[in-house]
């Protein structure tokens, strides 16, 4: 697995410098999970996000009900698992592979080694993660406004 | 351990010295490896070859029980053929006698005959009261032999069926006992053939754990060079030396400490190792969390320039980089 090519493609590091992608190439350890292997389970802790490097996850939530329901599907170059990163809250959903998937993991404590040697890098990693959020709380206000 | 700059660590390990150095630990680290795993192989075969030779002596010992219960069970039929033997000569004793019976009774029922005939010639010549009684008389007489040795007769026959009865099942008997006598001393042989593997198996066991007792000492050997030629670049390098690092106190922070690792390895550590890699560590935690080496950083100007270009530019429709979101 290439990881600087990998992360140079992904939303997150973009507008990063080949030297910021280095870097948190070297940072990020590379994860295998199996189709149906569970990579992390909704209200659990999490301190990691996960960069998709080949195949596919599903995010599932349970409704009111308890059943599990797929509320989206990702696949490369997305990531996912900031939420529990950024708010350090329990995790939000359960993310499972839906196929035989290569992650890329960054822990918490990597970004803080990434911010100590790149400031700049950092504040555009978080930049990325906030326009991610942005675009979800958009997209989940329309719908909210479509319900009503 | 006097404190380095990173400049002087990555010197330090150019050096030529550094290279002969490093290429005896991989030397020593593939003969400690070989030794570990042969000893590893030695005591897996011999507690292997301890196993197999209890599970045959066991099995030995089954086996011999068995051979003693075939023993006994041609001794218990050697017994009733015995017995069959006996029962045998009663019972021809017991046939002679009714032979001789029902000869006798045959003689009678002759007589009989004989008797009747005369009394129906008699009558028929001269009939009277007399001689009808006397026919009756001689009726029932032959009537009574015949009975008698149609009896007699079938109870010989009876007596003989069991005499060849017994003669047969004694003659199986027989039969039978040579075979299990024969099957005990074929149990018996194999019996003896798995204690005489099970005396090899502890003999080839003992001269296992003998050679793995050697392999130990080539490991400790393997140990002991190892650990010389680490300690060796405590020396020469001035360092701190663990089994997979090499330290160094970094001369510009009093917080972090350089290390060299020794080892590849892309699963037990926070970021993957590469051998002579050169990381940063904090030197509380050490190696719990490894930083890799910072390349030149961007310098101010350029940090500047990506800021405006994100936020002044663009804006109001045209995004300054695509973002492709998925859901």
């Amino acid at each position: 697995m290439e990881k600087l090519a990998v992360l140079a493609e992904s939303p997150l590091f973009e507008m990063l410098s080949k030297e910021e992608l280095d870097y948190a190439s070297e940072l990020s350890r590379p994860r295998k999970f199996s189709a149906g292997q569970t990579i992390f389970e909704e209200g659990e802790l999490g301190d990691s996000l996960y960069v998709i490097v080949s195949g596919q996850v599903e995010v599932l939530r349970r409704d009111s009900s308890g059943a599990q329901r797929t509320i989206s599907v990702l696949g490369p170059p997305m990531f996912f698992g900031e939420m529990s990163l950024i708010d350090k809250e329990y995790r939000s959903a359960t993310v499972r592979a839906r196929s035989d998937t290569e992650l890329l993991q960054v822990t918490a404590e990597n970004l803080a080694a990434f911010r100590k040697q790149h400031r700049d890098g950092f504040t555009f990693l978080v930049i990325n993660i906030a326009r991610v959020l942005s675009s979800r709380l958009r997209e989940s206000n329309s719908k909210l406004l479509e319900r009503r | 351990m006097k404190p380095k700059s990173l400049d002087e660590v990555l010197a330090l390990l150019r050096q030529p010295e550094m290279q002969s150095w490093w290429a005896e630990v991989l030397k020593r680290r593939a003969e400690l490896e070989a030794a570990q795993k042969q000893q590893a192989e030695l005591l897996s075969e011999a507690s292997l070859t301890e196993f197999r030779s209890e599970l045959s002596q066991k099995t030995a010992i089954d086996t011999l029980y068995r051979a003693g219960e075939l023993d006994d069970a041609a001794a218990s039929m050697l017994f009733e053929a015995t017995d069959l033997e006996n029962r045998s000569y009663r019972a021809v004793s017991d046939f002679e006698e009714q032979r001789f019976k029902v000869s006798e009774l045959w003689y009678r029922l002759g007589a009989a005959e004989k008797m009747l005939e005369e009394r129906r010639e008699g009558h028929a010549q001269s009939s009277s009261k007399k001689s009808e009684s006397e026919l009756s008389a001689a009726e029932r007489t032959h009537r009574t032999s015949r009975d008698d040795y149609e009896r007699e007769t079938e109870r010989r026959n009876r007596l003989w069926d069991e005499v060849e009865r017994i003669w047969a099942k004694s003659a199986e008997v027989n039969l039978l006992v040579a075979e299990h006598r024969l099957r005990a001393k074929r149990v018996r042989r194999e019996a003896e053939a798995l204690f005489a593997e099970a005396e090899d198996g502890k003999r080839r066991s003992a001269d296992l754990r003998a050679k793995a007792d050697a392999a130990s000492s080539r490991c400790q050997a393997a140990e002991t060079a190892l650990r010389s030629s680490l300690d060796r670049a405590r020396e020469q390098l001035g360092c701190a030396v663990g089994n997979d690092f090499l330290y160094f106190l970094r001369k510009d922070s009093s917080r972090m400490a350089l290390c060299v690792s020794l080892i590849e390895d892309h699963e037990n550590y926070n970021l993957e190792l590469s051998a002579l890699g050169v990381y940063l560590v904090d030197r509380q935690r050490g190696v719990a969390f490894l930083e890799p080496l910072a390349p030149s950083a961007a310098s101010p100007e350029q940090g500047d320039r990506r800021f405006e270009e994100y936020f002044l530019r663009g804006r109001k429709g045209a995004a300054a980089s695509p973002l492709k979101l998925e859901g």
